[in-house]
């Protein structure tokens, strides 16, 4: 369900953007957002195998949903915050280069780029995963009782 | 601290010195001094102790009560960052303002004071966070509650700050244009 969840929001993205869809991919940013907010992860010794096996598979153990619920809750934290990094690293080339109006564009999309999907991972991805995982820990902490 | 944990360290700042292109117009001593230097300074006076803050992450034989001092160090280490990072930019910005009868000036003043900002949300939220939430999983602790607010109120100000460039942005262009 969570695949078919993820599908959903890629194709509604996809639908509303209509033909401009190639404007909103920029390898640039997905690295700052994706591989920084995994780096961070790596770093923070965070369970990422947790946290794919929390996602796509049913049958985890609660030691996995434990684990999980945590990696999942900073990665919306360090998703947020790369986007917030890559935007002032693109604000800040733009600002450098204000006497020449080609270099603008660039550091502007770059800015507004690693926003949207900072936000998208954080808001749509991670803490809805979060959450959901907290409930299912609370539901398993009921049943024992 | 393992293997996987440096690497993840690693790759973090090279994922942003490729985000940044020309790495030369992201230093500035002055608010890295701000920055660094004002956080260590917010640190002792916040009674953090660093050589345990430190012991702890290297060490695998921390005692449950050098853990928690440690953990509570770098909270601290990051509230402080970022109380750091504003101040790096008030003068910045107070800098920029000085100097705002030459509008050439304007653009790269304002890219200093982001800077220092910059500096304090890696130094705060890709460092010391990090570092904690290790901490924190050895310690077996919960998540911290305001984390997620916290974070969202660092985007909120990155995204607010760049909506208001855009709007300045196109102002001067359609002033241009007239």
């Amino acid at each position: 369900m969570r695949i078919a969840g993820l599908v959903l929001i890629v194709l509604a993205i996809g639908l509303g953007l209509g033909g401009n869809v190639t404007s909103f991919f920029d390898v640039v940013s997905a690295i700052i957002v994706f591989l920084g907010t995994l780096a961070l992860l790596l770093f923070s010794g965070s369970d990422i195998g947790a946290m794919f096996k929390t996602f796509f598979s049913g049958s985890v153990t609660p030691e996995d949903v434990q684990a999980g619920s945590r990696a999942w809750m900073l990665a919306g934290v360090y998703s947020l915050v790369t986007g917030a990094i890559g935007t002032l690293i693109g604000l800040i080339i733009m600002l450098k280069n204000m006497d020449d109006p080609a270099a603008i564009g660039p550091g502007m999309a770059l800015g507004l780029m690693t926003q949207f999907y900072g936000f998208l991972l954080a808001f749509a991805v991670a803490w809805p995963m979060y959450r959901s995982l907290k409930r299912r820990m609370a539901l398993t902490a009921s049943a024992a009782l | 601290m393992n293997v996987k944990r440096i690497a993840g360290f690693v790759l973090f700042f090279v994922v942003l010195l490729m985000g940044m292109g020309d790495v030369t117009s992201f230093i500035d001593p002055a608010s890295g001094i701000i920055v660094f230097v004002g956080t260590l300074g917010m640190l002792l006076i916040g009674g953090g102790s660093i050589p345990q803050m430190f012991g702890a992450v290297f060490s695998s034989e921390a005692t449950p009560e050098e853990l928690r001092a440690s953990i509570e160090g770098w909270r601290l280490a990051r509230n402080s960052s970022l109380v750091a990072g504003t101040v790096a930019m008030i003068a910045g910005l107070i800098t920029m303002m000085k100097n705002i009868d030459d509008p050439a000036a304007i653009g790269p003043g304002m890219a200093l004071a982001l800077l220092g900002t910059m500096y304090a949300i890696v130094l705060g939220y890709g460092v010391c966070l990090p570092l904690q939430a290790g901490l924190k999983e050895r310690a077996g602790e919960a998540g911290e509650k305001g984390l997620m607010t916290g974070a969202t109120l660092v985007f909120l100000f990155a995204f607010v700050l760049s909506l208001g460039l855009l709007v300045l942005l196109m102002y001067s262009f359609s002033g241009t244009q007239s």
